[in-house]
């Protein structure tokens, strides 16, 4: 019943951009490209600052595509616990999935015997990475730094929620956050969202490459993506933060719960398997998507922590 | 809610009898359910419900069908298809069962193993239907998911997840189970 023998059914495949004049190989969302302000695709492209520096201002093609753009298809592995996404262009040849050796990749053999045993780290709940991190309401990820300081993020499944980031707002250093006021603003194609601190502190650091490329936050969630380094106003004394076992059940119970506000719409019923689909979200109009923000990333699901 | 005399029916689908062991499920349902089964073939033409793009058919369209086909003498019914299911937010699905209502269906087609390229594997194929079978059922019992990994209620969006999980209820799923088969 598979469709080709010489792939890993496990292997997923998704479309990104590419720019070829930026120093860095960076995928952009492929969505991304398609946003009003993005000047790769419209003629635009002689305004870009990396384009000018490559090529002076001076006119290359009479098209309207940039020529510096360039469309790869990335594949990642959906039994891996963290979305990692890799060119097709890279792929070796020793790479299991494309050839009929993944069936002897120890992921796959792992299902194949019908007992998946999680890389150390991160592990997956729901279909959202979960990492050895502290959790806070509205989900928000802590880790704690040297010196008193904590690093933070928004969590798996607070980007999938926000959905493909266009712009973010930063606190900038020296500012001080309280808990439970608006400090960062996201906004992404459903709307705009202000999120409450979920603690008190100074910020000491700002992650400037994601105020530069907020797509970061959807891509990498846990690590490039990360926002602030802050100093924790009474760090040993916060409440409501959960990790490890506690961590795992309250995520889980806050994907149950997004499954079934989503599914509502469809009637009472439910559904097992599969993934959410994140165009899906997209499509649920400005004023359900406020109310999901509203829900999730605003109140936080805390309250229900610790219920059977 | 179940009406003495009443049974619960295996809807069955095109070329399912030839891969699962329905004596050994029914007896199971059975036992779990205290309910009487009945297998029937199911006279529903699933065309309508294929989605061209997706190539998988949409499963709650089909629930929709079996309530509207339901036996007079239907407590509960269950569809069993060979074809890949999905639902519009989800990549795809198990199965789907109407929350404390009367039909539930589940597919074979990911919990097979040849779908994933390995070789076939029958008992570990009627192991995993069983587990997909008393989870639906338990959804039309009113029951939700639960936390308890060893738990059959217990949530699973891959066949990874289908194994972990165990064949039964847990203690308190058991018991509401049970209340529910009694109203
Ligand atoms: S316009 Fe061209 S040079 Fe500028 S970012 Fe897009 S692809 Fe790169
Ligand atoms: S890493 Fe293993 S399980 Fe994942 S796609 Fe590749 S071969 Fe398949
Ligand atoms: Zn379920
Ligand atoms: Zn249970």
């Amino acid at each position: 019943m598979a469709e080709n023998k010489d792939r890993c059914p496990f292997l997923r495949e998704d479309k990104v951009a590419f720019c070829r004049a930026f120093p860095l190989r960076k995928p952009l969302p492929f969505d991304k490209i398609y946003a009003r302000e993005n000047l790769c695709l419209k003629g635009e492209y002689l305004r870009c600052p990396i384009y000018r520096e490559k090529e002076g201002g001076k006119e290359r093609t009479p098209k309207r595509i940039c020529p510096f753009l360039e469309i790869e298809t990335v594949m990642y592995c959906d039994l891996f616990p963290i979305k990692k996404m890799i060119p097709s262009s890279c792929y070796k040849l020793e790479c299991p999935c494309t050839t009929e050796r993944y069936t002897e990749c120890p992921l796959f053999l792992g299902m194949a015997k019908g007992d998946l045993s999680t890389p150390s780290g991160m592990e997956e709940v729901g279909g959202f990475s979960l990492g050895p991190y502290i959790y806070c309401e509205g989900h928000f990820w802590l880790q704690e730094e040297g010196g008193e300081r904590v690093k933070m993020g928004l969590d798996d499944f607070g980007q999938f929620l926000i959905g493909p980031i266009k712009g973010i707002s930063l606190p900038g250093r020296g500012q001080r956050l309280t808990k439970g006021h608006p400090f960062i603003t996201l906004i992404s194609r459903s709307g705009e969202a202000q999120l409450p601190a979920p603690l008190s502190g100074d910020v000491v650091e700002v992650n400037e490459e994601v105020e530069r490329d907020p797509s970061l936050v959807n891509f990498d969630p846990y690590g490039r993506g990360w926002l602030l380094q802050v100093q924790p106003e009474g760090w040993s004394r916060q409440r409501g933060l959960l990790s490890g076992e506690e961590a795992k059940r309250w995520l889980a119970e806050e994907v149950e719960r997004l499954r079934y506000l989503l599914q509502s719409e469809i009637g009472v019923t439910m559904a097992d398997g599969g993934e959410l689909l994140r165009d899906r979200l997209q499509e649920v109009g400005r004023e359900r998507w406020d109310l999901l923000v509203e829900t999730f990333l605003k109140k936080g699901g805390m309250k229900n922590v610790g219920s059977p | 809610m179940v009406e003495a005399g009443g049974y619960l029916y295996f809807m069955s689908f095109e070329g399912v009898e030839g891969l699962v062991d329905m004596a050994t499920l029914k007896g199971q349902v059975e036992e779990e359910f205290s309910l009487p089964t009945k297998v029937v073939e199911a006279e529903i033409d699933p065309k309508p419900f294929f989605d061209r793009g997706r190539k998988q058919y949409h499963s709650t369209m089909i629930l929709k069908e079996m309530l509207s086909r339901l036996p007079p003498d239907a407590v509960r019914a269950v569809g069993l298809v060979t074809f890949d299911l999905f639902i519009p937010i989800l990549t795809f699905v198990f199965g789907e069962a109407q929350l404390g209502g009367k039909v539930a269906i589940v597919s074979l087609a990911r919990l097979r193993q040849e779908f994933y390229g390995l070789p076939p594997n029958p008992t570990l194929l009627q192991r995993r239907l069983i587990k997909e079978v008393k989870h639906e059922l338990g959804h039309t019992f009113g029951l939700v998911h639960c936390s308890l990994r060893e738990c059959v209620m217990s949530v699973a969006n891959n066949v990874a997840a289908v194994d972990a999980k165990g064949m039964s209820f847990c203690q308190s799923c058991r018991e509401l189970l049970q209340q529910n088969l009694r109203r």
